[in-house]
């Protein structure tokens, strides 16, 4: 029987092993890295909407200037950056939920804004939409402090994946 | 012993421990991203600091004896996931000159990590008083 030939065998097994082991692990690491940066880039591109959506809410007053559910071109719920129009958060709860979807560009979202005072109990001022129900993936909240009447309130804007 | 095979092994050691290695930090890099960000963070304590002004918090908190408590109690407003500190401080106008009268500062719970800051001027012109308050915020 030739040795040699016998060790090589053994050295080949081995290596081999430990070239499977290698690839594996790479291959698990990469699949599992990829897939966390997928979900990151879908979770920051429904974060990068309900972010900009309640900022355009707080911060401008939409058009036409005197808007109402009739005529609404651009949702928008200030008088001035950071002072809501107690008129304007009242056509906005008056609104159907598809079209204010459309007009902000969210209708692949589930989408819910409650306007509450910043009291002890969190006092509800205006509520839109119906909150996410348990189905509901990828939710993100956005808080925006404004001052309505004279009084501290944040509009707090959930959005969701639909199914 | 042959010399040219203890080589060949250390090879080998060597590319097993930089593959590994590299996988590891690949790990520990996706793992050790902070789902929060800065961005927002500071929207937030801009938004905060327009709000407490337009509604009148702030000048109704600056003109009360206990300046630092009434800061404290409008800090409290913000969401239990954020530590902050404000600081308003208090300039006058007299004979044509602007000088600094005196600070007040809050905070609630500590500042860690990257911590963002915003800022708001507002005015008092029934006493010739002029306000800069200074948000600084961050995750708890």
């Amino acid at each position: 029987m030739n040795m040699k030939g016998q060790v090589s065998g053994i050295d080949m097994l081995f290596s081999v092993a430990i070239f499977t082991t290698i690839l594996l692990s790479a291959a698990i690491t990469w699949t599992s890295a990829f897939s966390y940066s997928e979900q990151r880039q879908k979770d920051s591109t429904i974060e990068a909407a309900a972010f900009s959506t309640a900022n355009q809410l707080v911060s401008y007053g939409g058009y036409p200037d005197d808007w109402d559910a009739s005529n609404v071109a651009v949702i928008g719920l200030a008088k001035h950056p950071n002072v809501l129009d107690s008129a304007k958060l009242s056509a906005f709860a008056s609104m159907n939920i598809n079209s204010s979807k459309s007009l902000l560009g969210l209708e692949r979202y589930g989408l819910h804004v409650r306007v509450f005072k910043t009291d002890a109990g969190g006092t509800n001022v205006s509520v839109f939409g119906e909150p996410p129900d348990v189905s509901a993936t990828s939710i993100v909240v956005a808080d925006s402090y404004s001052s309505l009447n004279g009084e501290m309130v944040v509009l707090r804007l959930t959005l969701w994946r639909l199914p | 012993m042959s010399s040219k095979g203890f080589v060949l092994t250390l090879d080998a050691f060597f590319a097993v421990f930089l593959a590994a290695a590299f996988m590891v930090s690949i790990q520990f890099y996706y793992s050790s991203q902070q789902p929060h960000n800065s961005e927002y963070l500071s929207k937030m304590a801009h938004d905060f600091l327009a709000a407490a002004d337009e509604s009148g918090d702030l000048k109704d908190a600056m003109s009360k004896p206990q300046q630092s408590a009434e800061l404290q109690n409008l800090l409290l407003k913000l969401p239990s996931s954020v530590a902050s500190r404000i600081t308003v401080t208090t300039y006058e106008y007299k004979n044509g000159l602007v000088k600094e009268k005196s600070t007040a500062q809050a905070s609630v719970r500590n500042l860690t990590g990257d911590v963002v800051a915003a800022q708001r001027a507002f005015t008092s012109p029934e006493d010739e008083e002029y306000y800069l308050s200074v948000l600084e915020a961050s995750y708890a």
